[in-house]
């Protein structure tokens, strides 16, 4: 036991000499977060909000300016041309200058006055599906807006009220106004934190064979357990460092709220820095070059942490498979246990516990397996 | 009644060692006693060094045997690794880490009680000579410097029996002498010494030699007995020089 003390608390000194010596990696440790962070964080967001919009208005009446405006009233819109013909219209959107275009005939208003069904057209490039279908949404909500308003103001003319017939109200809770961006810095935070920490643990094991340090460890009594921990020590501190400033980032700079338990919060992420270093770890272990090591790492941990985490394509819209091979990953479950805490009030430890059994079990499985390897190349 | 001889410091019996169709080490079998200095002589490629990794636990051996510090090299490699010390031509070495930190890491992971181990990187920085460079990274250390400390962190647990791979390769004529005299008076201690060389004229440093071919031990013995046995009656005193091109060129009558 002291003796395992004793190696494993050399190892870790050596470690943390070693990385504070080599300033320029540790600059980059601390700074590619912020940057990713910065960079993903301003960019990351699927609200589709000024839509470049051309109006042809025919029609020339208050009534056909008043739906025009509803549309740029919002922040959905943006008003970029008026034109006067449709071929018009089909050469701004082919030319990009327009994403959507609203078309009112001739004769709206007078449609509209003598009762008849008017017609409105709106057209769309559906070249980006994700906003044309976010934009085709907004622009049927304000046109049966208008459409029920003029319908009022119409039977009010005539002395008889207007009582709609179902009125909605709608509460949104946790993300009051639905914004894409408090749902994706949590797989952004996961992506960041799996990155520093594969990438600061990865090299650990595989640096030393490749510079032949390795083989005096061989000949001398340090087991394996001795040197995962040992090197561990130093790289979960430094991990531990950049995600407190990624919390506090994503508070401070993009209004990410912390509804929940910071206590259950600091545990988890803990939790999950330690199940991505023990993968770093792992991988470095099977190889014996840095670059093959590396390569492990984008593939194995980089990789599915963006595209089968949940960060960016939704979990749930997988075909069944895929949705299988996500269990295989750890960023997952701490995207959901991120977003429970810090989206949702009153959630604490035992809300997430679910995620902190499967980082447990998936850590344990992991170390069992580095602890193997090394086994393995050290005898 | 018959005196029984200490057990040998190291008995290998047999040892082989395949790397896929490759046979890098053929049979080889040999002991060395207590307090020796036991040399491998043979060209680069020959096996010395494979030999030395099966005997100091880093490789496994394909077939065989062997015995360190009277203990199974197969099965109790644990309390063989306390007692063995091993130095290679590569001086591995934390290159950016300070001479006196490489000698304290090594002190520690060789479980020294803590003020012995302070004792012992002392002594160590004495003994090398390092005092100047105590703080000096060990990448900007020259050649001499570097074998002279990788040797120190091999020594900090005071082993019995020291293992030494091309010790003096890539070392000027001075350190290869200063480095020999070191495992002189390190021997007069009682520590045994297994090293391997390509340079003939160390040979005539060590105990006993083992001449190693294509993986195979071809001669064994005190240099001189090599040249008798090498060269009989012949008047003039051969040079190990002699005696290796003579018997490689029995080894290998076709090249």
């Amino acid at each position: 036991m002291r003796g395992f003390l004793r190696r494993t608390r050399a190892m870790a000194v050596k470690e943390f000499k070693q990385s504070f010596r080599d300033r320029l990696t540790l600059a980059a440790y601390l700074f590619l977060p912020v940057f990713l962070l910065l960079l993903f964080g301003y960019a990351l967001s699927f609200d589709v909000e000024h839509v470049k919009l051309a109006v042809w208005d025919a029609d020339h009446t208050r009534a056909s300016r008043d739906l025009a405006r509803s549309f740029t009233s919002t922040e959905a819109f943006d008003r970029v041309a008026d034109i006067r013909s449709l071929s018009q219209a089909d050469s701004l959107v082919m030319e990009g200058a327009a994403t959507a275009v609203l078309c009112i005939p001739e004769g709206y208003s007078r449609d509209l006055a003598a009762n008849r069904t008017a017609q409105v057209g709106f057209l769309l490039d559906g070249a980006d599906a994700n906003q044309g279908a976010q934009a085709l949404g907004y622009a049927q909500g304000l046109v049966r807006r208008s459409d029920l308003d003029i319908k009022i103001r119409q039977l009010d003319r005539q002395g008889r009220g207007f009582q709609a017939p179902v009125e909605t109200r709608l509460e949104v809770l946790y993300n009051p106004q639905l914004e894409t961006r408090l749902f994706m810095i949590p797989g952004l935070m996961a992506y960041i934190l799996t990155i520093t920490a594969v990438i600061s643990t990865v090299i650990a094991i595989v640096r030393e064979r490749e510079r032949g340090n390795f083989e005096q460890l061989q000949v001398s009594p340090v087991r394996p357990i001795e040197i995962i921990l040992g090197k561990l020590a130093p790289y979960l501190c430094l991990s531990a460092l950049v995600a407190a400033m990624i919390v506090v980032g994503s508070v401070a700079l993009f209004g990410m709220p912390l509804n929940g338990s910071v206590g259950a919060l600091v545990f988890v992420i803990l939790l999950f820095l330690v199940t991505a270093s023990a993968q770093g770890m792992f991988l470095s272990t099977l190889s014996d070059r840095q670059e093959t090591a590396f390569s492990f790492a984008a593939l194995l941990t980089m990789l599915p942490s963006v595209m089968l985490s949940g960060f960016i394509y939704p979990i749930r819209n997988m075909p069944a498979l895929l949705q299988a091979v996500t269990w295989l990953f750890p960023g997952r479950y701490l995207i959901s246990a991120l977003r429970a805490l810090m989206l949702r009030d009153g959630t604490d430890i035992l809300t997430i516990w679910r995620e902190v059994a499967a980082l447990s079990a998936y850590t344990a499985v992991v170390m069992f397996f580095a602890l193997k390897r090394l086994g393995r190349i050290l005898k | 009644m018959e005196v029984t001889a200490p057990p040998p410091a190291i008995e290998a019996r047999g040892l082989v060692r395949r790397f896929g169709d490759f046979t890098a080490v053929d049979d080889v079998s040999f002991s060395v006693a207590k307090g020796e200095v036991f040399g491998f002589l043979g060209p680069n490629g020959s096996g010395k060094s494979t030999t030395i990794r099966m005997l100091t636990g880093i490789l496994q051996p394909s077939g065989g045997s062997a015995r360190v510090a009277g203990f199974e090299v197969a099965t109790q490699s644990r309390r063989i690794k306390f007692r063995i010390g091993y130095m290679s031509q590569k001086f591995s070495l934390y290159e950016d880490m300070t001479v006196r930190e490489n000698l304290e890491f090594f002190a520690a992971i060789y479980r020294l009680e803590r003020r012995r181990a302070k004792e012992r990187v002392e002594w160590a920085i004495e003994e090398s000579g390092l005092s100047p460079q105590a703080g000096t990274l060990t990448r900007e250390l020259p050649g001499g410097f570097r074998q002279r400390l990788a040797l120190s962190c091999s020594l900090m647990h005071e082993p019995e029996i020291l293992f030494l791979d091309e010790p003096t390769s890539g070392v000027d004529p001075v350190a290869r002498r200063r480095f020999w005299d070191t495992i002189y008076r390190l021997t007069r201690t009682g520590v045994t010494v297994l090293v391997t060389t390509h340079f003939l004229e160390e040979s005539e440093f060590c105990d006993r030699v083992g001449m190693i071919l294509d993986g195979k031990l071809v001669a064994i013995g005190s240099p001189r007995q090599l040249k008798r046995g090498v060269f009989p009656g012949l008047a003039q005193e051969p040079t190990m020089d002699d005696v290796f091109v003579e018997l490689v060129r029995r080894g290998r009558p076709a090249s």
